[in-house]
């Protein structure tokens, strides 16, 4: 009987050896997508301080995409600048799945050189490692630099703080006459420059595929004229002087056209600048209102706003053939269409009772979903990366920026300025 | 307006810009506003063209700015009214009339510049039936750039759907 | 040879038991490919009971069967129930005020007390039951003792009975497995942060292997997705749990078999595209 025992427990210990291999396959079809929890521990210079705080920006930067949960400082443990001071349990106590870290050295010729990384807390391996030069001018420009290769590292998707937006702000003046001002700001809305002023309306700022120029509509001819403008010299150009609207300016994705808005012949038509012929193609002919055109990232078609159905919806024409199809049919007011990158995603702006919010449509599957809620939301603009949109919104009698992630609940205000801020355009990558 | 002004604004606006590019803000402001000021100077003059007709519009008591409903643009009886006063006397004359069209600041800005225009197009198309030439009429939209009535509630809103004769 | 019946019962047992476990051996450890279960998360396991057939049932294995049959059959009720009850209090937070709640719980206690007398029947039945089985099998067992005189039958006997015990035997543990495997779903789901990048028709292949307290000892990526921010979120969701404590309510041979090491494939399919 003891003999017995002895074998079947030999028996049993061999099955499970034997059997010790992965026979049982789950899947996982769901998940709950919470920000991740990232800490950036402070990125400093031996020798000197720095003029601003790299790894303050970074922090910023990441949580304002909504994606991240940054660690703050004060609850730190430990300081590391390198993959090997890293002490892994003083992150995981935190909570942290992520952490940057970075030391910056001035160099000889008054460069500074920062090294910095990136470590997976819970898999305790190093993910990214990289160096980046800049100097005390553009500290900020290195911080988002920092931000972009660990927003692309964690997300997959590519960063877009080191872009900018371009905006327009109306501000009383002299006698209570509003002031419009055409300002340029980094995507976390700092270092603000202003590129034009005018005590006529300023309009629809627009960026140039390539990122160096602005168009724009300003009245200061005492009608509405489209412009072009350089950001490093600001050297402009007037594109049109016609008799009505002459507005909605929108650059081809090749940069070679610009498609705008006309009424010289009678009512908004929109029509399509070469910008090397000067050659203006009427492209729509209606006696509707046709107008905000934006154009599909492949060039090949214009996606705008017409009532020709008796209320403002978004249409989509293709160039070459001139075919024609309605696409929003939700409601009774859909305007200023913007897509994203992806050529599928369109946000608008969309009336829902009495309220005007930002909404997207999803241009395959038809999803369609209000990203906003406040009353009065305007001016969408995608993140040349697609994953977030600002738009103008209203509190109280204030126009702010606000941003939201394209698929998600994350909304943020951007720093409030004096007076009213409004049609924010974001530019496309600048590097 | 002509082309000598016109070149006079756009000389000014380009120096201005070089102006504001290169100063500090605090000084960009004072050389903007100058810049800027003579440039809405031109602007104004066009106005001004009118005023050397020498007729006041609204002389009389006879309105000179007309509101519309949301999203539309269909005169009121009493806007017609009004405007077939307007008619009246400014046929045959040479008087320079200005149709500024305006919207609230619901819905999104282009649109509402097409909207503004279609509405002062409503007062001009009324006129020129009324037999006011339409060489005389110049209709220009603000769309909801200049508001009347700062304030985001009905009362302010009607008061921002208009068409102003100037 | 001249022994009595009685004098064989011992070497019968051994014998028997010899080759089930070799038979068993070889189903277990041959078939693992062809085996691969992909398991869908049950809802709730249906308790029905395990039915033993009298004509292949020995007696020997009477005993212990039942015994495990029983233990199975409660830990399965009790997880019906366990499921049920999370059910309704879902369903409850989501949808109802604090003051409904109230209502909700004395509902849920009294079909636990349903439950659990039913529950306590079907118990009472399954031992009548297989008591009545074990007095059959008792005589036919007398009956055919009689007549086992050879070796070679008595061993192609035994080679078909282990066999049927084997496949009984999984069958049993299939609810079992697929339960705890629904936890696992649940315990990772609930950590597994997708990255923005991510899209339907991803997937990600991983291995794990858990100690003996059913801690993660090992993540490997044994087929990527392709997107390396899409594998990690997927690494990151079980480091996250650390321990599937549960799982250490499972019998030694049960978690051995089935989850001391498997795969999970990720493949989301609440992305919007």
């Amino acid at each position: 009987m003891r003999k017995t025992h002895g074998l079947l427990a030999l028996l049993f210990l061999s099955l499970t050896v034997l059997s010790a291999r992965a026979e049982l396959t789950i899947e996982i079809t769901h998940g709950v997508d919470n920000p991740t929890v990232i800490a950036v521990s402070p990125i400093e210079s031996g020798q000197r301080i720095l003029p601003e705080d790299i790894s303050q920006i970074v922090s910023a930067d990441l949580e304002r995409s909504g994606l991240f949960q940054a660690i703050d400082r004060s609850n730190m443990l430990s300081f590391p600048r390198t993959s090997g001071e890293v002490y892994y349990r003083d992150w995981r106590v935190l909570g942290a799945q992520y952490l940057v870290y970075g030391n910056a050295e001035r160099q000889q010729d008054g460069r500074i050189k920062v090294t910095f990384g990136l470590n997976e807390i819970l898999g305790e391996k190093a993910v990214l490692s990289q160096v980046v030069y800049g100097t005390d001018g553009n500290i900020r420009d290195i911080a988002h630099y920092i931000s972009d290769k660990v927003y692309e590292a964690i997300t997959g998707i590519r960063g877009a703080f080191s872009t900018r937006i371009a905006y327009v702000t109306a501000t009383p003046g002299r006698n209570n006459q509003l002031v419009y001002r055409l300002m340029v700001a980094d995507a976390d809305g700092a270092r603000e420059r202003m590129m034009l002023e005018s005590r006529e309306p300023l309009m629809s700022p627009t960026w140039s595929p390539d990122g160096k120029e602005l168009a724009y509509v300003s009245f200061e001819t005492g009608r509405p004229a489209v412009f072009r403008q350089r950001l490093n010299d600001a050297t402009r150009e007037q594109l049109t002087n016609f008799k009505g609207l002459n507005g909605a300016p929108a650059w081809s994705p090749d940069g070679r056209k610009m498609a705008l808005v006309l009424s010289k012949d009678g009512n908004p038509e929109i029509y399509v600048l070469d910008m090397a012929t000067r050659q203006f193609t009427r492209i729509t002919n209606h006696f509707a209102i046709d107008t905000e055109p934006n154009w599909t990232p492949d060039g090949k078609a214009l996606i705008f706003t017409s009532d020709r159905g008796g209320s403002p919806q978004i249409y989509k024409m293709v160039l070459a053939t001139g075919a024609m199809e309605r696409v929003t049919f939700r409601g009774s007011y859909n305007a200023r269409p913007r897509l994203a990158p992806d050529g599928r995603t369109l946000v608008l702006v969309h009336r829902d009772g009495g309220q005007f919010h930002i909404a997207s449509q999803d241009l395959i599957s038809g999803d369609f979903r209000i990203l906003t809620s406040t009353f009065l939301d305007e001016s969408p603009t995608v993140a040349p990366n697609g994953a977030m949109l600002l738009y103008a919104t209203k509190r109280g009698s204030k126009n702010l920026l606000a941003a939201v992630s394209i698929d998600a609940g994350v909304k943020f205000l951007l720093p409030s300025r004096e007076g009213d801020v409004r049609e924010p355009a974001w530019s496309p990558f600048l590097n | 307006m002509n082309l000598q002004n016109l070149k006079a604004v756009f000389l000014i606006t380009v120096m201005s810009i070089f102006l504001a590019a290169c100063s500090s803000t605090s000084t960009e402001d004072s050389a903007g506003d100058s810049a800027y000021g003579d440039g809405s100077a031109v602007g104004t003059g066009t106005a001004g063209d009118g005023s050397a007709y020498g007729e006041d519009l609204g002389a009389g008591g006879v309105d000179t700015v007309f509101y519309f409903e949301f999203d539309k643009a269909i005169l009121r009886p009493e806007a017609r009214a009004a405007l077939d006063i307007h008619a009246q006397r400014l046929r045959g004359t040479s008087r320079q009339v200005r149709l500024e069209g305006h919207a609230d600041e619901r819905g999104t800005r282009e649109y509402n510049m097409a909207l503004g225009e279609r509405r002062a197009n409503a007062v001009k198309e009324y006129l020129v039936i009324q037999g006011v030439s339409s060489d005389n009429l110049e209709v220009i939209s603000y769309g909801e750039e200049r508001p009347a009535q700062l304030g985001s509630d009905e009362q302010s809103w009607s008061m921002n759907r208009r068409v102003e004769m100037k | 040879m001249k022994r009595s019946a009685t004098s064989y019962t011992w070497p019968v047992i051994a014998s028997v038991l010899l080759h089930g476990a070799l038979v068993a051996l070889i189903v277990v450890g041959w078939t693992p490919s062809s085996d691969k279960r992909r398991v869908i998360q049950p809802k709730y396991v249906e308790a029905t009971l395990l039915t033993l057939d009298p004509a292949k049932v020995p007696q020997i294995q009477d005993k212990p069967k039942e015994d495990k049959a029983a233990r199975e059959q409660e830990r399965r009720r009790q997880e019906a129930v366990r499921r049920q009850q999370e059910q309704a209090r879902r369903e409850q937070q989501a949808k109802e005020e604090a003051a409904r709640k109230a209502k909700a719980e004395a509902e849920r206690k009294a079909k636990i007390e349903a439950e659990r007398k039913a529950k306590a029947l079907a118990e009472q039945k399954a031992r009548e039951e297989a008591e009545r089985k074990r007095q059959e099998e008792l005589k036919r067992q007398q009956a055919e003792k009689a007549r086992q005189e050879k070796l070679r039958r008595e061993q192609e006997l035994a080679r078909a009975l282990a066999t049927e015990q084997a496949a009984q035997d999984s069958a049993a543990s299939a609810e079992t497995i697929g339960s705890y495997s629904g936890y696992i779903q649940d315990r990772i789901a609930s950590n597994w942060s997708r990255p923005p990048s991510a899209r339907l028709g991803m997937e990600v292949e991983l291995d794990i292997q858990l100690d003996g307290q059913a801690r993660v000892i090992s993540v490997v990526v044994v087929k990527s997705s392709g997107n390396a921010a899409f594998d990690r979120s997927a690494e990151q969701a079980v480091r996250r749990v650390e321990q599937f404590t549960r799982l250490k309510e499972l019998d030694r041979g049960t978690f051995e078999r089935n989850f001391r090491r498997f795969t999970l494939v990720f493949r989301p399919e609440d992305l919007r595209f």
